[in-house]
């Protein structure tokens, strides 16, 4: 319990961030929250007039197909960018293991305490975003033309979007996890590193996507392949048998969520064995004597470049440095790229 | 008392700690030496029961690591040479989980942790949380968390990195008075002048090997007048050191450059 609550406040303090960074931090999570909260209220605002004034019971089946698709994917975004966040703290480390490991606490309670605060941590952020997303489109989605009841259309919108939640973080587990089974040590830091920016620029990157999600209803209707290989999509097959239909397209795409996420959750379970077995392997640090890599190696100035003063050289190396091995002034670079270029491809496909 | 007995660490090609044995009697302040890369550290992730023992055994007051680790470790106070520390918690919060892992409870801890803070210098900064702590400090708290359960062995790894003189001094006496009553200390230590102060014995190190035990008060005796007298010369003989006064001349050779 005292390790559990422990690597469960952990996770609220990024370890890539000093503390002015880590205050800042929690208050643009405390405004991402109520910004959550807002965006829920103004969806069941606008759902609720949007479902009142359809004209007829197809329309209906079309647009709320496609609506169901937005509400998985949603909640499947917000918990990503959070399991993305404290990716490099899924696992015990190598911090936990010299000082845990040194006092009479057993491995197994060590990694039973950790997988138990993000159990809670990751179901925090999983109940919140479809309690405040997915619940409320359940209740207002009903309009004139409803097929099935209010408690079973709120049942199973929380069981896929919960569903739904659960695959993105056994997934996000399960690559650190491979990642930190395989790789030599004194690459770790580095492919972790590169792994955390890339979910984060590539989360950032697909919200134009999502927000695109409402515009698919003809090819959800017309049961289009493409959606075999979009993840949320599986999850609405679930969602439309557990709402009575027995269409094949949706037992196909509903199968292909249940197996995707036993295989993700069975991968991450098994790193976390792997890595239980293996935990004394994290104190041979081989960073410190493995050889200079690529990125180590300070970048050679050209020849033709005129000779500057060695303060400017030194400053210049420096940031330069700073950009190649500072986890945290890349995951701000991409992040801001990301930024920045989501709204601009968004705006292109409009 | 601690008996290492023949303990051997392999990692896959590399043989890091070979065949070395030690024990520390009641009461004793137990010196280990040796250079960089001598197997020091591992045999200290050994004892305390960081690195299972590829073959050998470790027993403390006939209590065996392998037969109950946790029992076992519950007896260890530990001091790595690395600060590892959770540096977002606050000095109390750190030693309130060190202590409740090691199942203390109530207010007796709270009462405890207040009392070595103060004892260790650190009440004023209680509210800092310990990224902002030099490294002394955090040294302080180390110990702090090493003491805390009343320990009967404590392993100390280079202790007095980054202490300033009076916590040195202070670390020292404390030291001296823990082993009065029966109680072990394992101390490893670059610093030859400190442990020819503390210890009665040291275990000198090199390549994975024990190459000398020496009785510190005996040194110069053993040696003879006409040879070495002090630590640092048998350390230097035995872990067959370099000729420093070569090597400073090629530093002070490149610095005039």
């Amino acid at each position: 319990m005292i390790l559990t609550r422990h690597f469960f406040q952990a996770f609220f303090r990024l370890s890539f961030l000093d503390d002015a960074g880590e205050e800042s931090f929690r208050r643009a999570m405390i405004g991402v929250l109520s910004g959550i909260v807002a965006f829920g209220m103004l969806l069941m605002r606008l759902y609720l007039g949007k479902y009142a004034g359809l004209p007829n019971v197809d329309v209906y089946r079309m647009m709320v197909q496609a609506d169901r698709l937005l509400m998985i994917s949603l909640p499947m975004v917000v918990t990503a960018f959070v399991i993305a966040l404290v990716s490099r703290s899924l696992f015990p480390d190598e911090t936990d293991f010299r000082i845990l490991m040194a006092l009479p606490v057993p491995r197994r309670r060590i990694f039973a305490a950790k997988l138990a605060a993000l159990f809670l941590f990751s179901g925090l952020f999983i109940g919140f975003a479809n309690m405040v997303i997915g619940l409320p489109f359940a209740l207002v989605s009903g309009g004139h033309w409803a097929e099935s009841t209010l408690l079973s259309r709120a049942l199973a919108q929380t069981v896929t979007g919960t569903l739904a939640s659960v695959f993105t973080v056994a997934t996000i587990v399960a690559v650190q996890g491979v990642i930190t089974v395989l790789l030599p040590r004194m690459w770790l830091r580095g492919a972790s590193v590169v792994l955390q920016t890339g979910m984060i620029c590539g989360i950032v990157l697909s919200l134009p996507l999502v927000n695109r999600i409402p515009t698919i209803a003809p090819s959800l209707r017309a049961k289009a392949s493409w959606l075999y290989f979009v993840a949320p999509a599986w999850f609405l097959g679930v969602q439309e048998w557990l709402l009575g239909s027995r269409e094949p397209y949706f037992i196909r795409l509903g199968f292909t969520a249940i197996l995707a996420t036993a295989a993700v959750s069975l991968t991450a379970a098994g790193c976390y064995l792997v890595l239980y077995r293996r935990f004394d392997r994290v104190v041979v640090d081989a960073t410190r004597t493995g050889t200079p890599r690529a990125w180590h190696m300070p970048l050679a100035r050209p020849r033709w470049l005129p000779k500057r003063h060695p303060a400017y050289e030194a400053v210049q190396a420096f940031t330069g440095a700073t950009l190649r091995r500072s986890s945290l002034h890349q995951l701000v670079c991409f992040g801001l790229f990301a930024a920045g270029f989501a709204p601009e491809d968004a705006a292109q496909r409009a | 008392m601690l008996e290492a007995r023949n303990l051997s660490k392999r990692y896959q090609a590399l043989l890091a700690v070979d065949n070395v044995s030690f024990t520390i009697n009641p009461g004793e302040i137990l010196g280990y030496l040796g250079p960089n890369g001598s197997g020091k550290s591992t045999t200290i992730n050994m004892v305390v029961g960081l690195l299972d023992a590829t073959s050998g055994s470790l027993s403390l007051f006939g209590q065996r690591l392998t037969a109950d680790p946790e029992e076992y470790k519950r007896r260890i106070g530990y001091v790595p040479e690395e600060p590892h520390l959770y540096t977002y918690l606050t000095a109390p919060e750190y030693l309130r989980l060190v202590g409740q892992l090691r199942g203390l409870r109530g207010p007796d801890l709270d009462r405890k942790i207040e009392q070595l803070l103060k004892a260790f210098g650190l009440w004023e900064s209680r509210y800092a949380s310990m990224s902002a702590f030099s490294k002394g400090m955090r040294q302080r708290v180390l110990l702090s968390a090493a003491l805390l359960h009343n320990p009967q062995l404590l392993v100390l790894d280079e202790p007095f990195a980054g202490l300033d003189v009076s916590a040195g001094l202070l670390f020292r006496t404390l030291l001296r008075l823990f082993v009065r009553d029966g109680r072990l200390v394992l101390f490893s230590s670059h610093r030859l002048d400190v442990v020819e102060q503390l210890c009665s014995r040291a275990v000198i190190l090199h390549g994975g090997r024990v190459v000398a035990v020496e009785n510190i008060e005996n040194v110069g005796h053993v040696r003879g007048p006409e040879a070495s007298h002090s630590l640092e010369d048998v350390f230097a003989r035995v872990t067959r050191q370099e000729d420093y006064t070569s090597v400073a001349e090629n530093i002070l050779e490149v610095v005039r450059s």
